[in-house]
């Protein structure tokens, strides 16, 4: 078998189409990896940036609790001069899987002024175009480009033979075709997953030391080798009827379009028509109307320019204060209202995705790497959570017409959140069946295969 | 009936009756249509959500009651992006671009309110949509069609018998070329004609806009014709033709696109939401503030320019004169930052356009969002006239309480008639000539490839040279 393998990479390292395929790959993943480097490193930048910002906030706030010269009438208004940065832990693999890397927000500032809907109102520079069309990530590779390499070099696995008539030969001489048909597997498989471990290793040793990279990165690889082997299983299989080489590449590269472009899309609009989200102009025109409801009387946004005395200045920030909090009560409907409906689209998309493998292998490898919507949502709620008891903690000083001292610092809520990193294992699991799946068909037909 | 008619009827009666290839193209059609039915409705329901939102927002503006200018000017107003019709053909970066844009004083804030925020499905390849359909699903049809449009008379050992007919080399492939670009004519032809009785449908459109975005889709699917043909022409057999035109598909309607992105992005990187801010801030610090460090000088100049001696002897609003200084300041800051974002947004362009190189898609895409009013320029003119609506609504606001608040300052009260005299924003979308001048590149890219695809057509007829003897 070895010796037949051998063989078979000598074929293939001679084949000149093949040679170009992973020259394309080959390309490709190098891109990928410097679109990898990039991002983790315009995302680790951003988060030096809060960072920063986080620091020097709380070294100004810690200062001005500490300043004994103070005069009341400007202490009072601390609950408002209260800045907290909230940073969401750099995903593991972001260098591998963008996934939503590049459109959710991961950090923000919050004060007592923020509410849930301008909680990420400063993020969103991104270029559009940019996002729009997409870059080269080492998920991308293996999800659409990889399969359809292997595709070209598996589509004449057998048909080939039967096009030349070398296949009843085989037959009659060797019997079942099996062996040769994993022989033939085997090599080409290795070619294309070799460069992507090559990738993934060379991600991992000038990519940043995060806690469990390395135990992800083999998960990931897993995946994107259980993906691959899906698609050789589907090559083995297509082989396996009694076709030609043309049909054979037809077949594989209208099961490719169809698994990889025309089901993602079909389930997006589907996902769409089912669970359009509710508007977000509703939302924004909810909140104003609520806004001015509550301030029938004259509400003063600069209270530190409009008076001097600690008393209008302690009613003017109490003012503010209830106007939000009515704020919030009136938009609260409407919030959760648009929180359940992106819910449900998301489980519903998550549902749609396990009839597409190349999904179940994207969420995989998202999923994974942290960059995936449900990761980007548990950092939007526990923001959310953050900002409603940051609130509470400046609010109940307003209410109670306290000024803040140095020892409430200790006592200020502190933005903590690590997102929970749950293995594929079921989406690992799916991949593994239908490629042992498709391969024992696959097998089957090869054995029944008789000399004429 | 001559014999390049007569090749033309037989190969038009086999794509017929390959089975195949009718239910992949019955697919491609389907798709067109749902992605067609699902842009219609979506619009549909933007524009008449954002025509509500506009209407009960004007009366929660009007409604307000007695409040500060300056009260009035945080609170503001919204501005909100409008669809075209021809979205429905090509929505463009519309789903990754913000919609509303909150128009406060002292600040100049982002667009927001992006789709793509809470859209949950992110495709492998580019949103869904006729533009979609056409640009990627359509080539990789019209490959399948032609892979064996040549080459499988070459495997059959009926290209012999048409070459010796006396077609002549260039007879057969002008014969191909009919009979693939009828196919795709009448394919993409029907969703798009559909397509634009809809955006027809969706809204006013401009029609030289749409028979312009008409005539890039078929020079592009002509580039794409000829290409395949070509290919067929000069491969062994219709399963190598068919695996090379797959490859080259692959390499310039997926690949090449999104490396172009990768390489922009690496060549020219935009800052990061928290760098452009932290700038933005420390900018905003650096000047003199008329309400801080900047006061006693700001009080001088006005003082001077009133004549007066005393603050207080000002028969004017100081307070509101604070800030409009503030504003102005404030507006020279943001002048600067934002045109380095969108001047790195240009760059980042330019770089893309390298990639028409080895593809036309991005040429096309260009050509497609454009006159769709869904490309980059017609974003940034949105969000540059939101800026110019701000800063004129707010200067409005300080303008009353300047000329009506002396001695009141933030204690002075407007009332219901100058919230009637703000006026809302209307988008005023970039004329076509405007839109054409910026395009002229990429029309004349796509010409060049239709060109060069034509004669790559032609002059691989030398290869059946020899083929009919």
């Amino acid at each position: 078998m070895l010796r037949l393998i051998g063989l078979e990479l000598r074929m293939v390292l001679r084949d000149r189409a093949a040679l170009c395929l992973l020259a394309v790959l080959a390309g490709a993943l190098a891109l990928a990896c410097l679109s990898g480097m990039a991002l983790i490193q315009s995302q680790a930048e951003g988060r030096a940036t809060a960072q920063v910002r986080q620091s020097e906030a709380a070294e100004q706030f810690r200062e001005r609790l500490a300043d004994a010269a103070l005069p009341p009438e400007e202490a009072i208004l601390s609950p408002y001069r209260l800045r907290s940065v909230l940073i969401a832990p750099l995903p593991v693999l972001v260098d591998f899987s963008a996934g939503r890397a590049a459109i959710d927000p991961y950090a923000t500032t919050v004060s007592m002024r923020t509410s849930r809907d301008t909680l990420f109102q400063r993020n969103g520079l991104e270029n559009p175009e940019m996002l729009m069309r997409g870059g080269i990530d080492l998920a991308f590779v293996v999800v659409v480009l990889a399969p359809l390499v292997l595709i070209g070099m598996l589509y004449g696995l057998f048909a080939a033979d039967r096009d030349s008539g070398v296949a009843r030969l085989i037959v009659a001489q060797a019997g079942s075709p099996v062996r040769l048909i994993g022989a033939r597997i085997i090599p080409r498989l290795t070619l294309v997953v070799l460069p992507i471990v090559a990738a993934v290793l060379v991600q991992l040793a000038i990519g940043p030391d995060i806690a469990g990279r390395s135990q992800a990165a083999a998960v990931w690889l897993l995946v994107a080798a259980l993906f691959l082997s899906f698609w050789a299983a589907c090559g083995a299989w297509v082989n396996s009827l009694d076709i030609g080489a043309e049909t054979a590449a037809f077949s594989l590269v209208a099961l490719w379009a169809l698994i990889t472009l025309v089901l993602p899309a079909a389930f997006s609009a589907i996902v769409q028509a089912s669970y359009p989200p509710p508007s977000r102009f509703e939302q924004i025109a909810t909140a104003r109307a609520a806004e001015v409801a509550s301030t029938e009387v004259y509400e003063n946004d600069h209270p530190e320019i409009a008076s001097d005395e600690f008393a209008s200045r302690l009613a003017s920030i109490r003012k503010t204060w209830e106007v939000a909090q009515k704020v919030e009560a009136a938009t609260a409907p409407i919030d959760r209202r648009f929180a359940a409906q992106l819910a449900a689209q998301q489980r519903f998309a998550e549902a749609l995705s396990w009839a597409s493998p190349a999904l179940v292998a994207k969420h995989a490898l998202d999923q994974t790497a942290g960059t995936d919507a449900a990761t980007g949502q548990r950092f939007r709620v526990a923001s959310e959570a953050y900002l409603t008891a940051f609130r509470r903690y400046g609010g109940g000083f307003v209410a109670r017409g306290a000024i803040m001292q140095s020892a409430d610092d200790a006592q200020l809520p502190r933005f903590s959140w690590s997102p929970a990193r749950p293995l594929p294992w079921g989406r690992i699991a799916t991949l593994l069946a239908l490629a042992a799946g498709l391969l024992a068909l696959a097998v089957r037909r090869f054995a029944r295969l008789r000399p004429i | 009936m001559s014999i390049v008619t007569a090749i033309i009827a037989k190969d038009l009666r086999e794509l017929r009756r390959a089975r195949r290839v009718f239910a992949m193209a019955l697919l491609v059609l389907a798709l067109g249509l749902t992605a067609l039915a699902t842009s219609y409705v979506r619009i549909a329901a933007y524009e008449s959500d954002r025509a509500a939102t506009n209407v009960a927002d004007r009366a929660t503006w009007e409604a307000q009651g007695a409040r500060n200018p300056h009260s009035a000017a945080h609170f503001s107003k919204w501005a909100f992006k409008p669809l075209t019709a021809q979205a429905v053909l090509d929505p463009g970066i519309a789903a990754f671009s913000g919609s509303a844009v909150w128009m406060e004083a002292h600040n100049r804030n982002p667009a927001v309110a992006r789709p793509i925020d809470d859209q949950t499905v992110i495709l492998p390849s580019g949103d869904f949509s006729v533009a979609w359909v056409l640009q990627v699903l359509m080539p990789l049809l019209v490959a399948v069609i032609a892979a064996g449009c040549v080459a499988r008379e070459r495997e059959r050992g009926t290209l012999r018998l048409m070459l010796a007919s006396g077609v002549g080399e260039l007879g057969l492939v002008r014969a191909k070329l009919a009979s693939i670009g009828a196919v795709t004519l009448l394919l993409g032809g029907a969703i798009s004609a559909i397509g634009a009785v809809a955006a027809t449908g969706a809204g006013p459109v401009d029609p030289a806009q749409l028979v312009l975005w008409l005539i890039a889709y078929a020079a592009f699917l002509a580039i794409v014709v000829a290409v395949s043909v070509a290919v067929s022409l000069r491969a062994r057999s219709s399963g190598q033709a068919l695996m090379v035109l797959a490859g080259l598909w692959l390499f310039a309607i997926i690949l090449t696109p999104r490396a172009a992105v990768s390489l922009a992005e690496y060549a020219a990187p935009a800052p990061t939401s928290e760098k452009f801010w932290a700038d933005v801030a420390a900018a905003k610090e650096s000047y003199p503030s008329p309400f801080a460090d900047g006061m006693e000088a700001f009080g001088a100049k006005v003082m001077a320019q009133y004549g007066v001696t005393r603050l207080e002897d000002l028969p004017v609003s100081f307070g509101g004169l604070q800030l409009e200084e503030d504003e102005r300041l404030g507006n020279l800051v943001y002048d600067q930052q934002f045109a380095a974002l969108f001047a790195v947004y240009a760059r980042q362009r330019e770089w893309l356009r390298w990639a028409n190189l080895v593809s036309p898609l991005p040429a096309l895409q260009n050509i497609s969002m454009a006159l769709s009013g869904t490309d980059m320029p017609h974003q940034i003119a949105f969000q540059q006239q939101a800026e110019r609506r701000r800063r004129a609504l707010v200067t409005q606001l300080n303008t009353d309480l300047i000329e009506n608040g002396a001695g009141a300052d933030f204690d002075y009260l407007a009332g219901p008639q100058l919230w009637a005299e703000v006026k809302d924003f209307a988008f005023s979308p970039p004329s076509l000539g405007a839109t054409l001048a910026q395009l002229w590149r990429d029309a004349l890219i796509l010409l060049i490839w239709l060109v060069a695809a034509t004669l790559f057509a032609l002059r691989s007829a030398r290869h059946l040279a020899g083929e009919g003897r």
